[in-house]
């Protein structure tokens, strides 16, 4: 925070954020809302927090923008050189895991939380948590960013194991949206993508077209 | 089975009898005196005329192509104990020949066969001391590996690691050459597989193969082990059979077996005393 200039509330860009990825039966779904501010200064309403470094594994990214951009980019080298080497698809938990070391061993220089999922033959949809500081947390789904706190009871009480794509994009859409709903820095358009043996899903969907879940007491 | 790796002259033209290379070391071409037809002789022939200064260095090219220096080692692979790895239907066998004049078996019997991690062992023939350096790199290359990308290295990862590691110091740190040859025995996507490497630094991918003394009487009777594909503990007697046969003075006691199978599911210890005494047992019936 500067204590000079015309506005005390500019900052680094962050994505003060939600993201989430949950596993279902035969792929995982992750969803992220799409607003990047400066301070209260929304700098990208339609940014894409959910990036790729493989064919079939993306990483949810919160916190410093800059920051997550960087390991998000190293993390690509890395699994590109390694698949070379073994002449496969890269695994999840490879991922994760150089996600860790990376996160990990700059603790003291980076703000990044990252969700790292996605799909391999051996493993199937597998989902790490990568939170601020490293460590690598494997779950059936995990929430993350400044938003995720807003949800944790909606995603606690109706999360269940084993649910089909549809239920599942529907759960992970309805989530987002509430966590937009009460967050301040979450906003703009919700991001999907649900990476399964088929393939990857990218989808968006606008605000006007979101759940409007409080309509039950709010017009 | 294995590529033939032996670079030894087989075809030798006339003409090279004749050769005079222009020596540093003045060394005269007396031997060449001896024409003699048996490819033993023909060898040290070739062998001695080509002290002239070409095999002086790994650096050095003699003008036939060949790199002296590395064939030597390869020479002292081949004098060195017998190392043996085969494919089976349900695992790996790895089995070594301890020294006989080096071991005794209750008190020191040196290790020849070191486990990498759970699912990779490499057997080694050569300088003891090359073996030690290698076997460590390996080690800490797997540990390195697993640390970053959270798997055990494995398969051809692990031989190409191996087998660069040799070809560099022949290349670059060219005190000597890497005088070790070995055998990778791993699983990898849940299939076994064998690499052999020597001291040039190639390593070949095979379904079974022996190196060392003997090595190439042996390695007839194992085509037609693997013919059979039978399992695991099947084929350590088939071995031990056709080892007998080779060398009939082999105390089977002084076998180092490693096998990797369902029922011995890790790497790293060799086999019980049990089946090596049942072994003994069963192939003093064959008569040889």
């Amino acid at each position: 925070m500067n204590n000079w200039g015309p506005s005390t509330d500019v900052q680094d860009p962050a994505l003060g954020t939600t993201i989430m990825a949950v596993e279902y039966d035969g792929g995982v779904v992750m969803g992220a809302d799409s607003r990047t501010s400066t301070g209260s200064y929304v700098a990208n309403r339609v940014s894409d927090k959910i990036t790729s470094v493989a064919d079939k594994i993306f990483v949810c990214r919160s916190g410093s923008a800059a920051d997550t951009q960087a390991v998000v980019d190293m993390i690509r080298l890395y699994l590109q050189m390694h698949s070379l080497e073994i002449n496969k698809q890269p695994e999840v938990p490879t991922a994760a895991n150089l996600l860790n070391q990376v996160c990990y061993s700059n603790k003291d220089y980076l703000m990044a939380g990252m969700i790292c999922a996605g799909w391999d033959e051996r493993n199937g949809g597998k989902v790490f948590s990568v939170p601020l500081g490293g460590g690598i947390f494997p779950h059936p789904f995990v929430l993350g960013g400044s938003g995720s706190g807003y949800i944790y009871g909606y995603v606690d009480s109706n999360y269940r194991k084993g649910m089909s794509k549809q239920e599942c994009e529907t759960f992970v859409q309805n989530a987002v949206s509430l966590a937009m709903w009460r967050d301040g820095s979450s906003g703009g358009v919700v991001r999907l993508v649900t990476i399964s043996k088929d393939g990857v899903e990218k989808q968006m969907i606008s605000g006007d077209k979101l759940p409007h879940l409080a309509k039950g007491w709010c017009p | 089975m294995t590529v033939n790796h032996k670079v030894e002259s087989s075809s030798l033209s006339g003409d090279e009898k004749f050769l005079k290379p222009k020596s540093i070391l003045n060394y005269t071409l007396t031997y060449l005196k001896h024409t003699l037809l048996n490819l033993n002789y023909l060898v040290n022939l070739y062998m001695a005329s080509i002290k002239s200064g070409y095999d002086l260095s790994t650096a050095t090219y003699s003008p036939e192509g060949r790199v002296f220096q590395i064939e030597y080692a390869t020479k002292l692979v081949k004098n060195s104990p017998m190392v043996l790895g085969i494919i089976s239907n349900d695992g790996i066998l790895i089995f070594s020949e301890k020294d006989p004049e080096v071991s005794r078996l209750s008190l020191f019997s040196p290790e020849k066969i070191f486990p990498i991690n759970k699912i990779s062992a490499i057997g080694a023939t050569g300088k003891t001391g090359d073996i030690n350096y290698l076997i460590q790199r390996a080690r800490i290359d797997n540990l390195s590996y697993r640390e970053n990308f959270s798997e055990s290295l494995n398969g051809s990862l692990l031989a190409s690691r191996v087998a660069s590691l040799i070809h560099m110091h022949t290349v670059y740190w060219h005190l000597r050459p890497f005088a070790c040859s070995g055998i990778i025995g791993t699983i990898s996507d849940s299939s076994p597989e064998i690499f052999v490497f020597f001291p040039s630094g190639l390593f070949v991918k095979c379904f079974g193969t022996a190196i060392g003394k003997q090595s190439e009487t042996v390695k007839i009777s194992l085509e037609n082990i693997l013919v059979k594909s039978s399992n695991c503990r099947k084929n350590i007697k088939e071995v031990s059979k056709a080892l007998k046969i080779v060398k009939p003075k082999l105390n089977l006691r002084l076998l180092e077996i490693f096998s990797l199978s369902r029922e011995t599911s890790r790497f790293d210890k060799p086999i019980s005393c049990n089946i090596i005494t049942e072994n003994e047992r069963l192939s003093s019936f064959y008569p040889i």
